[in-house]
């Protein structure tokens, strides 16, 4: 066994590894996912990825930081499938 | 002694140590790496088995601890090295991170974060959602302060001798902020449409992407929003600054150079005078660069930026007395002449009509003068960027043949390749190895150019091949225009009796401060350096302004730093942050080279918006951070300062807690199990923020599609009290966490169905086993079975593979839409390197041992050395909260013998 808990456990790639991609590239898709939003009104994640050609997982993770900078807000509820919709706020 | 005791990490144990010393009298130290204390505790949704909210908790702690006043927090921080003092106590050695924003102005309004333009996995939210650069901590952070994660300065900008933020216009433009991306680069440069055409782009040269294909085209992305820009303004939005300052300035030159100082000045505040000798300003940009390269409207424009500020521009003004422009009131001249000076090869026949000099005929040419070549044989003599240009223009101008002749390979042409090449495409024909030794005429033309063949012979000094003429190989060819482009000098003559000059007839001045031996005459640009690139001109025109503003100031000039940057970013530490970098090809256009030869237009064609935007979505952010500056331009309490550096002080202490706490498994070692592969399956810590008020997703989803799930799986034991992974440690935690979970769920989403998957059950502690009860008692199944692998399905949905061991061992499959593993604890154990004469001992698994753990729990294998909380091994947050006080209370008794030993 490695000496150091480092070597032994290295970083999750929770944090690393493919999220430090779609992280990357978050703000060159940004124009695209609000677009589509502005365009079709709130949308699932499933829609937004399927319209974009984007996998679903991204799709989801780019939504969260577009809602925890206010610039999506989810739907009160879900639907009967389990799914939120994502709306643009729109900036007075 | 500074402190009584230092208290290395500030989670729940360290902040209960510190606080308890703190309570007892002692003046304490605790040190956080991170940028908030409060380590896991904070982040975690409820506590086992109360319930309780964590926060709740949590929160008054650190308040506690961040306002008592026995306690000096210093977050951000590093422990670097602890030593005994000999005499029982220790020295210590703490670095502050730079968080590059001023803790004392900063009020935690988000403003920085909101304006942010990078963003990153946020490790606070274990990964489930992005958060930016500049940020803070998490909602209840204390102290309540943002900091920006760089990495150090990105290749591009750290490569600019203007110093601008490549990466930072390029991280604009990829959020379609064009306008935002031009000011950034007026910000450091005025000529922004010069450069983005003609600048030989150093950045370029420089970007990591390089190496990997599918770099931005990062010179044209500065082309696109100079021309995005000046297609919306055809003036400058600003006027001149108010006017800070009565000294008044002199600039001799309007080049680059001149143009960028007088740019600077102005903008601080100061009166500027450009005496420009050409009837345009301009300098190379407008008399030597072809119109197909950089149209003389876009100098134009450019010039505005710099006229704008008031800048007064006399041109047909040439200064012949620098001692005149002292006595008309100028209190400090700059001297920016260029280098226009064209040089001679001294052969035979060079004065010959039909014998021009390279930049003569490309001043003609620029000032409209008519130059018929059409059907003539053209030779163009040398190797450099003008000699390219000249060739490229006698083509433009009809030749019928146009020959690049250069005494060496074409390898050591000093030109752009770019540029040669696309000579060659125009048709331009290389004659490398080859050198002229006579123009031979009738005594009024030209006629024939004699020369001799080359060949190398070796390195020179400089690495570049040396080449001597080849015996008996002189030949010689018709051509009806010689033109001599083998290098430029300084003509600096008419000032040569009022400032010392180098042999090569540049202008001697400091290299740093750019002041020559007269403290009032300064020097920038080519006249300094010689022949250089149009960069370099802005870059020292740049500095020289600042050193000019500190000398009018009457400020000190020496150890002032000009443009202070972080050390640059290697590639290799860029392109080991990810396994790949996924790309989009975007090529640049030009126009075929049969039609641009016809016609002056430019060759290179515009970006669209779309590309554009492709082409900057190729950055690899390659400082993290890339100094946008937006987060400066948003602070309302200019709290951000980008030249913070690093701040280490040494401590005098009594004695050291250990509170370094522990680290969560990485469940992606569990190869089987699909952790970081498949999305729905998830760690446990990730789980207990997705249930946590400050949430990351808007609800309890599924991170694969956002569904909420409806059948959710724990796997226990995942990474714990396994020899497979190296960690064969119960954790004492995950059981417990994960009923916490499960209870939490039933509550959000109470038509879902829970199953664990365990070997065995451990709920020990106070009220746990009642606990486990309880979630029995709501539902959730319990499985006893060991998991052997994870599948996924169409959909996202889980297949776990498991031995049920209730039912003999049987292989049974279940589907669940969302896995969690309940990964295990493993050590933190870096707190080992820190103490340099002497050596804390760690257990088997890495853990802080405890020599004497039965009766002395918090004794280390250093005197004075405690430890507390979780360092020691996994431990629940009321034993953690335990062992703290009982390191407090040893401490205490540490500290208090030494206090009677001396």
């Amino acid at each position: 066994m490695k000496d150091n808990s480092r070597e032994r456990f290295p970083e999750s790639v929770a944090i690393s590894g493919r999220r430090r991609e779609t992280a990357r590239q978050e703000f060159a898709v940004r124009a695209r996912v609000l677009g589509l939003l502005r365009e079709r009104g709130p949308l699932t994640v499933p829609e937004v990825a399927l319209a974009l050609g984007i996998p679903a997982p991204d799709a989801l993770w780019w939504l969260m930081g577009f809602v925890r900078y206010n610039q999506v807000r989810a739907s009160e509820k879900a639907d009967d499938d389990g799914y939120y919709r994502y709306a643009l706020v729109e900036v007075k | 002694m500074d402190y009584d005791v230092m208290v290395i990490g500030a989670g729940i144990a360290g902040m209960e140590a510190a606080v308890s010393l703190g309570d007892m009298g002692y003046k304490v130290l605790l040190v956080e790496r991170e940028p908030s204390i409060g380590g896991k505790m904070i982040l975690l949704s409820k506590v086992f088995p109360t319930l309780d909210c964590a926060s709740c908790i949590s929160t008054p702690k650190m308040a506690q601890a961040a306002s008592h006043a026995n306690i000096d927090l210093r977050v951000y921080s590093e422990v670097r090295e602890v030593r005994g003092d000999g005499s029982g106590g220790f020295r210590a050695k703490v670095a502050q991170k730079p968080a590059f924003v001023d803790f004392a102005k900063c009020t935690g309004c988000q403003d920085c974060e909101k304006a942010c333009t990078v963003t990153v996995p946020d490790e606070y939210n274990e990964g489930l959602v992005s958060r930016r650069v500049a940020h803070i901590a998490f909602p209840q952070a204390v102290p309540k302060k943002a900091v920006l994660d760089r990495a150090g300065t990105s290749p591009c900008t750290f490569a600019c001798p203007a110093g601008i933020k490549a990466n930072g216009y390029i991280s604009l433009i990829r959020q379609g902020e064009f306008a935002k991306a031009f000011q950034l680069v007026l910000e450091d440069a005025p000529l922004v449409g010069s450069l983005g055409r003609a600048c030989y782009a150093y950045c370029q040269r420089e970007c990591t992407r390089e190496e990997i294909g599918d770099a931005p085209h990062i010179r044209h992305l500065k082309r696109f929003v100079a021309d995005w820009y000046y297609a919306r303004h055809a003036e400058p939005e600003y006027g001149p600054p108010a006017r800070k300052h009565d000294k008044k300035v002199a600039v001799i030159g309007s080049g680059p150079a001149g143009l960028s100082a007088a740019y600077f000045l102005a903008l601080d505040g100061y009166p500027v005078t450009i005496f420009e000798a050409d009837a345009e300003a301009g300098g190379m940009l407008r008399s030597s660069l072809p119109e197909y390269r950089l149209p003389k409207d876009v100098v134009d424009r450019d010039i505005r930026n710099v006229t704008a500020l008031g800048v007064e521009l006399r041109t047909a003004t040439p200064v012949e007395s620098l001692a005149r422009l002292r006595r008309d009131g100028y209190d400090a001249v700059l001297v920016a002449i260029g280098t226009p000076k064209p040089k001679k090869l001294l052969v035979p026949g060079e004065d010959l009509p039909g014998v021009a000099s390279g930049i003569e005929f490309l001043a003609e040419v620029a000032c409209g003068q008519k130059i018929a070549l059409s059907g003539k044989r053209v030779i163009v003599v040398g190797g450099g960027n003008v000699a390219v240009d000249a060739a490229r223009t006698a083509l433009r101008l009809g030749a019928a043949k146009v020959v690049l002749q250069y005494r060496r390979t074409r390898a050591e042409m000093p030109a752009f390749h770019e540029e040669i090449a696309a000579a060659e495409a125009e048709g331009v024909e290389l004659a490398l190895l080859s050198n002229p030794v006579a123009f031979a005429g009738d005594g009024h033309r030209l006629q024939s150019v004699r020369s001799v063949r080359m060949k190398t012979v070796g390195a020179d000094v400089d690495g570049r091949q040396r080449t001597i003429p080849v015996p008996g190989s002189e030949y010689s060819a018709d051509f009806d225009l010689a033109i001599v482009a083998v290098g430029l000098s300084a003509e600096a003559a008419a000032l040569r009796q009022e400032m010392r000059l180098n042999r090569d007839g540049t202008v001697r001045a400091d290299a740093r401060t750019l002041q020559t031996e007269s403290p009032w005459l300064f020097a920038a640009g080519d006249a300094v350096t010689g022949p250089a690139m149009i960069v370099q001109a802005i870059g020292l025109g740049k500095q020289a302004a600042f050193f000019m503003g500190r000398w009018l100031r009457g400020e000190s000039l020496d150890n002032a730093e000009f443009a202070p940057q972080l050390p640059v970013v290697s590639h290799e530490e860029v392109l080991a942050r990810q396994k790949d970098y996924p790309s989009l090809n975007v090529e640049k256009s030009e126009r075929h080279p049969a039609e641009r030869i016809k016609d002056f237009a430019e060759v290179d064609l515009p970006f669209t918006e779309a590309e554009a935007l492709a082409s900057a979505a190729n950055c690899l952010n390659c400082g993290i951070c890339s100094e946008c500056q937006e987060c400066k331009k948003a602070c309302p309490a200019d709290a951000i300062d980008f030249d913070q550096r690093e701040k280490v002080d040494d401590y005098d202490v009594g004695a050291v807690v250990v509170a370094t706490g522990f680290r969560l498994f990485p469940a992606e070692r569990l190869a089987n199990f699909g952790f970081g592969r498949f999305a729905n399956v998830i760690s446990a810590m990730q789980m207990d923020r997705l249930v946590a008020p400050t949430r990351p997703f808007n609800y309890v989803l599924r991170p694969g599609d956002g569904r909420t799930p409806a059948n959710i799986a724990y796997v226990f034991c995942a990474g714990s009290r396994d020899r497979t992974v190296d960690n064969p440690i119960c954790s004492r935690v995950c059981c417990m966490y994960s009923l916490k979970q499960a209870q939490l769920l039933l509550g959000a989403l109470p038509v879902a169905d829970v199953t664990i998957y365990n070997i065995d059950i451990r709920a020990f502690g106070k009220g746990y086993d009642e606990f486990y009860e309880q979630t029995r008692a709501m539902g959730v199944r319990f499985v006893k079975g060991k998991i052997a692998r994870i599948t996924e399905k169409e959909g996202g949905n889980l297949l776990v593979r498991y031995e049920d061991i209730d039912d003999n061992g049987t292989v049974r499959e279940a589907e669940h839409d969302l896995v969690v593993l309940s990964v295990g604890i493993v050590a933190q154990d870096e707190c080992r390197a820190l103490f340099a004469d002497a050596e804390l001992a760690l257990d088997e698994t890495l853990f802080v041992a405890q020599p004497g753990k039965q009766v002395d729990p918090a004794r280390t294998s250093i005197p004075g050395v405690f430890s507390a909380g979780t360092a020691t091994g996994p431990l629940d947050i009321p034993d953690s909260i335990l062992h703290a006080g009982a390191a407090a209370a040893q401490t205490a008794a540490y500290i208090e013998k030494m206090k009677r030993k001396t």
